[in-house]
């Protein structure tokens, strides 16, 4: 057990070596300056500028820095907002990402594990469900969240359109976010209180006369829980994803709708740090969602052997 | 299922229905907003990289600036200049050396009085090399300015002389008629450099330490949300000023500036949203600040060598049509230098206007001449000229036009490749050179015709077409050097000839600055460099 | 096998024909073809879809730029099958430091958010300079290949992992089998349903992205129609000129939908087939 949490924190750290080291290399094959060209007209100019960048030093001189900026967590300043330290641009922008990506993150699961739930007590509805799910797949989240933007802010009035960091604004980005997921864990909900339910343990329970409710919750999703919960960081992946044009489209200060222009602009620090920060995120979520996921395998096979 | 659960669903589906057609039929008000009569609320600029006189570049970021400070003159739409820190100025008759006389009662937003070391301070940072500021080279003017930039010399060397704390005396590199009209732009805005040492990074984005001289100051700035500027009640002309606060709201969406606009939440639009995006709201209006869009050739390119390719490429473009694509507002340039661009020649017409001025080439195209051009520089209809590529940038409008411009060429067997490049990327492989044709945009940044000019210099680093031209440079020497307004005219017509006879350049259209805004709203006005200032506005 | 009767090879080679009919369609002239008269007309019967605003009719420019997403998404996830299908297996049948190795590669570059992977490349791709910004076509070609590669590949080596404990395998390798023999006579049978899934599955998600990267503007680059691209144009100009929102939006979700709703009959008829197999 501790082996294996040593092994994966190990892995963790070669993990984020990597990703520095590739996006660093990425970012110097991009043609293009991190400065505007725009209303320089010396040579003079331009040799100031890389000076103070730091830009005409040797690329592993920078390659090192990098290294030693991402063990102290501290890339320096932007670029293209000058003066603004990338700590700060974090700081300011991730709670608010942080709090949409939560929301989502529950609200998808309530309501997916709900639809699988009753779509798998009904026949009936499992047909329609189908429907819905496949028509909710396909619908991209960029166009439904153009659709719903338009409609329910722009010609309804119903819900704000300025940013005022109070829970209306909230709702239809989440909701935007949300489509994909309701509908795989739904799905998987579904499918796997389907296998739970064939399984011997339900059928003994059943014949023991306890009623469908407690079976359902006391038996069988505990154990379906566990298919969802490595879902958990699929969602968090698409979400990183997701959250780029949801954040764009509903205005949202989030931390992805900049991250395209400053990955276009060439903002060395603030892409090496945000990329840092993502990537941190997800595997240590990931990392996390495995651990829980064998403890409850075991914990489950310590169950069952004393049954 | 059972019944009561058939009754529920089918009450749900009801309430869903009536609220849908309530919500449908409900009027929308428009909210004409009764405006605030002392709030404007403007949408010109979303990604500010920095409020700061040395490091502001583009124009929308400049225009807020214009708005907190002031320099020695003040320049109105017309290119007069006013007084504005300074009351007067008065130079030697080579004009080498300008004397300002500053007024004793400007102050600063904290109360400070502005003395000419304000003065020196925002200069000298400015040419810092540690600065690293773009805008150094437009202060080359200042003797040893160039050489201290290049760390060649130091600051001390400078021309910049603080005789009293009223009197500023500057020395320039060689002989300059325009340097009153040059202290109008941002560069040259004084600083206190007292409050940047507190804060070197970040002083520009606090009320405590972006202490500014001019009409309003910085309230508060919401990184990503907007900049609210207050009246500034220690601003020596503040009786004049009726406006209390400016908010700049920095959106960057379009559905949302255009609902913001719609429903009285902003008072003015431009630049963020484009012409037919604008249109969509409310009439647009047009300042006089000419934009003009050309191309330039790479004359170091063989393709390029013989003037008569250029020439028919230059008449093959029928710019009238190209005009009426990219929409209202925008006009065929038939010469180089747009109309309305410098309104104060010698004769007090419009540099387009007066006596020397003519049209370099017509609003159709020419197609039998282009293709018998083409024939006698040995390309019969373009067979054997290899493909033309042109470079140009990711913004909507560039790739337009370049659309519309590859498909007129082929009507003359000309073929283009269209390099669309991110913009960063684009500026780079432009001045490595890796283009035949490349867009360009000018607008002038500074109150002197040399502006349009100085790009076809040998060794501008802004000379893309590499044009190399010594009867040009000896030109353009006199021009930034004589004192005699009716030479330099001359002087600057005979230029724009040399540049098109020699078709350097492919001038497509101009377009004059456009913008929408609550009609309420007066008194606000456009300099020749394109900066909006509210200092003068009101709300009727 | 049951899998190779006479109606699935007769879908597979319908499949195979779409795909090299969509390749060799070239960019007929007609896309580009502008006329500043028209800009922004509503649909008329000569221009069944209206215009947009070039002037350019909107019809041909949604035939091309279907055909563009539906090809990009196949080839580029066909590749990536093929690749991944390599390295998976090779790490299935690989065993010690040469499959951790392997797999540690897979780890790494998996835990990379892949957006950030599909920004870096299509800015490199997207400024090659190629002609007629067909790098971007590369581009997003080679961007949807590698990031899907992974997932793929995990699955297949899972899946040939569980193969190899067969007995039939350890015979064959002690019998001296090297990899490719038993690649193609013993992994490649077992999975095939598993790629066929795979494929199906993963083709939605491809044209998704391929939209998803040109709304964002790091597509596919003008002058080559896109999907994505006219939807974010179409949303600007929503309020006077809806239909250039509406019907690129409602194309985009038919062919998505319609490569869901194939894959979901795949699978039920593969499944439905393995049951009767048992």
């Amino acid at each position: 057990m501790i082996k294996k949490i040593i092994y994966g924190l190990l892995s963790i750290v070669v993990s984020i070596f990597f990703i520095n080291t590739i996006t660093f290399f990425l970012i110097e094959i991009i043609p293009g300056e991190s400065y505007d060209l725009s209303y320089i007209r010396s040579e003079a100019v331009v040799k100031n500028i890389e000076e103070k960048y730091e830009l005409n030093k040797p690329i592993g001189y920078r390659y090192v820095k990098m290294l030693k900026n991402t063990y102290t967590f501290d890339f320096g300043n932007s670029f293209l907002s000058e003066g603004r330290s990338v700590n700060s641009i974090i700081k300011e922008h991730f709670p608010i990402s942080a709090k949409l990506g939560a929301l989502t993150i529950i609200y998808s699961f309530i309501l997916g594990v709900i639809i699988g739930i009753v779509t798998s007590r009904y026949k009936i509805l499992k047909k329609i469900s189908f429907i819905y799910f496949v028509i909710m797949i396909s619908i991209p989240n960029f166009i439904l969240a153009a659709i719903l933007q338009y409609f329910l802010c722009v010609k309804l009035n119903i819900f704000p359109i300025i940013w005022n960091d109070n829970i209306l604004n909230y709702i239809l980005p989440c909701i935007t976010l949300s489509s994909y997921p309701i509908v795989f864990i739904a799905k998987l909900t579904c499918e796997s209180i389907e296998e739970v339910n064939k399984m011997d343990f339900v059928l003994a329970a059943k014949a023991r006369g306890i009623d469908k409710k407690t079976i359902l919750f006391r038996y069988v999703l505990k154990n379906s829980i566990t298919s969802t919960l490595s879902y958990l960081g699929t969602i968090i992946a698409n979400l990183l994803v997701g959250s780029f044009v949801v954040e764009s489209i509903f205005n949202i200060p989030g931390l992805g709708k900049y991250f395209v222009t400053y990955v276009m602009n060439k903002d060395y620090p603030v892409v090496m740090g945000l990329t840092l920060f993502y990537s941190i995120l997800l595997i240590v979520s990931t990392y996390l969602i495995d651990l829980i996921v064998f403890i409850k395998d075991n914990k489950g096979k310590k169950y069952e052997i004393l049954e | 299922m059972k019944k009561s659960q058939i009754l529920f669903i089918i009450i749900i589906v009801c309430v869903i229905v009536i609220a849908g057609v309530f919500f449908t039929l409900r009027s929308k008000d428009k909210g004409i907003k009764t405006a605030d009569k002392d709030t404007i609320d403007v949408s010109i600029a979303s990604q500010i990289n920095a409020l700061d006189p040395a490091l502001s570049l583009t124009v929308d970021i400049r225009s807020i600036l214009s708005n907190m400070y002031e320099g020695l003159f003040n320049i109105d739409d017309k290119g007069n200049i006013t007084p504005g820190v300074a009351t007067e100025y008065y130079s030697n008759d080579e004009k080498t050396i300008y004397t300002f006389k500053l007024r004793e009662d400007a102050k600063w937003s904290d109360g400070m009085p502005v003395t000419a070391q304000n003065f020196k301070d925002g200069w000298t940072r400015v040419l810092n090399p540690e600065t690293a500021s773009a805008w150094s080279s437009y202060l080359y003017y200042i003797k040893n300015a160039e050489a201290y930039n290049k760390g060649e010399a130091s600051a001390e060397d400078l021309g910049i002389e603080v005789k009293d704390d009223f009197t500023l005396i500057v020395t320039m590199e060689e002989p300059c008629l325009f340097f009153a009209e040059m202290t109008t732009i941002q560069p040259y805005y004084p600083v206190r450099l007292d409050k940047i040492n507190e804060d070197n990074q970040n002083w520009d984005k606090n009320s405590s330490t972006q202490i500014s001289n001019g009409a309003f100051r910085l309230k508060e700035w919401n990184n990503d949300v907007d900049i609210q500027l207050v009246k500034n009640e220690n601003y020596w002309n503040n009786q004049e000023i009726k406006i209390k606060n400016i908010n700049f709201l920095l959106y960057s969406d379009v559905t949302l500036i255009q609902n913001a606009y719609e429903t009285g939440t902003l008072d003015f639009v431009e630049y963020t949203l484009t012409n037919d995006e604008m249109k969509q709201l409310d009439e647009i209006k047009f300042a006089d600040y000419p934009n003009i869009r050309i191309l330039e050739f790479n004359l170091d390119k063989d393709i390029f060598k013989d003037i008569r390719v250029r020439e028919a490429i230059n008449l093959a473009l029928n710019r009238k049509e190209i005009a009426s694509f990219m929409g209202e507002g925008n006009n065929p340039l038939l010469a180089y230098i747009p109309p309305n661009a410098f309104k104060n020649t010698y004769e007090n017409k419009d540099f387009r206007a007066d006596s020397l001025a003519k049209d370099y080439y017509s609003e159709e195209a020419n197609i039998e001449k282009a293709k018998q051009l083409l024939k006698e520089a040995g390309y019969e209809n373009g067979e054997g000229l290899p493909t033309i590529n042109y470079l140009t940038n990711t913004i909507g409008y560039n790739v337009k036009t370049a659309e519309i411009v590859k498909n007129q060429l082929s009507k003359i067997g000309v073929n283009v490749q269209i390099n669309s490049l991110d913009r960063n990327i684009m500026q780079t492989t432009r001045s490595n050179g890796e283009y035949d044709l490349t867009t360009e945009t000018f607008l002038s940044e500074f109150p002197d015709i040399s502006s349009y000019l100085y790009s076809f210099v040998s060794n501008d680093f802004s000379n893309y077409a590499h044009f190399n031209s010594s009867e040009y440079d000896e030109i353009y020497a006199k021009i930034i050097s004589t004192s005699d307004q009716k030479e330099k005219f001359e002087l600057a017509h005979k230029a724009e000839e040399i540049v098109l006879t020699n078709q350097v350049v492919v001038p497509l259209y101009y377009l004059k600055l456009s913008y929408i805004s609550n009609d309420n709203l007066k008194g606000y006005i456009h300099d020749v460099t394109g900066c909006l200032n509210f200092k003068g506005a009101y709300y009727e | 096998m049951k899998f190779w009767s006479k109606k699935n090879i007769f879908i597979i080679i319908c499949l195979i024909a779409i795909l090299i009919f969509l390749a060799t369609m070239g960019n007929s002239p007609a896309v580009e073809f502008q006329n500043s008269d028209l800009k922004y007309s509503k649909p008329s019967t000569h221009h069944i879809f209206g215009n947009d605003s070039l002037g350019r009719d909107l019809f041909i420019r949604i035939v091309y730029a279907t055909k563009n997403a539906i090809s990009i998404a196949l080839y580029s996830i066909l590749t990536c099958v093929f690749i991944a299908t390599i390295y998976g297996a090779y790490a299935g049948y690989a065993s010690g430091i040469a499959e951790k190795i392997m797999v540690m590669i897979m780890n790494i570059i998996g835990s990379i958010p892949d957006f950030l992977i599909a920004i870096f490349l299509m800015m490199f791709f997207n400024n090659i300079g190629l002609k007629n910004n067909n790098g971007s076509l590369f581009g997003i070609f080679g961007t949807l290949v590698i990031v899907s590669w992974i997932p793929v590949a995990r699955v297949i080596k899972n899946e040939t992992k569980k193969i190899m404990n067969n007995d039939y395998i350890l015979y064959s390798k002690l019998k001296g089998a090297k990899f490719f023999h038993i690649f193609f006579h013993h992994i490649i049978p077992n999975i095939k349903n598993t790629i066929i899934i795979l494929v199906i599955q993963r083709v939605p998600s491809a044209i998704f992205l391929e939209a998803f990267l040109s709304f964002i503007g790091i597509g596919l680059q003008p002058p080559i129609p896109s999907l994505g691209k006219m939807i974010s144009e179409g949303i600007k100009t929503a309020r006077l000129y809806p239909h250039l929102l509406i019907i690129p939006s409602i194309c985009l979700i038919l062919i998505i939908l319609i490569f869901n709703i194939i894959g979901e009959v795949l699978i039920k008829k593969l499944n439905d087939e393995e049951l009767k197999n048992e």
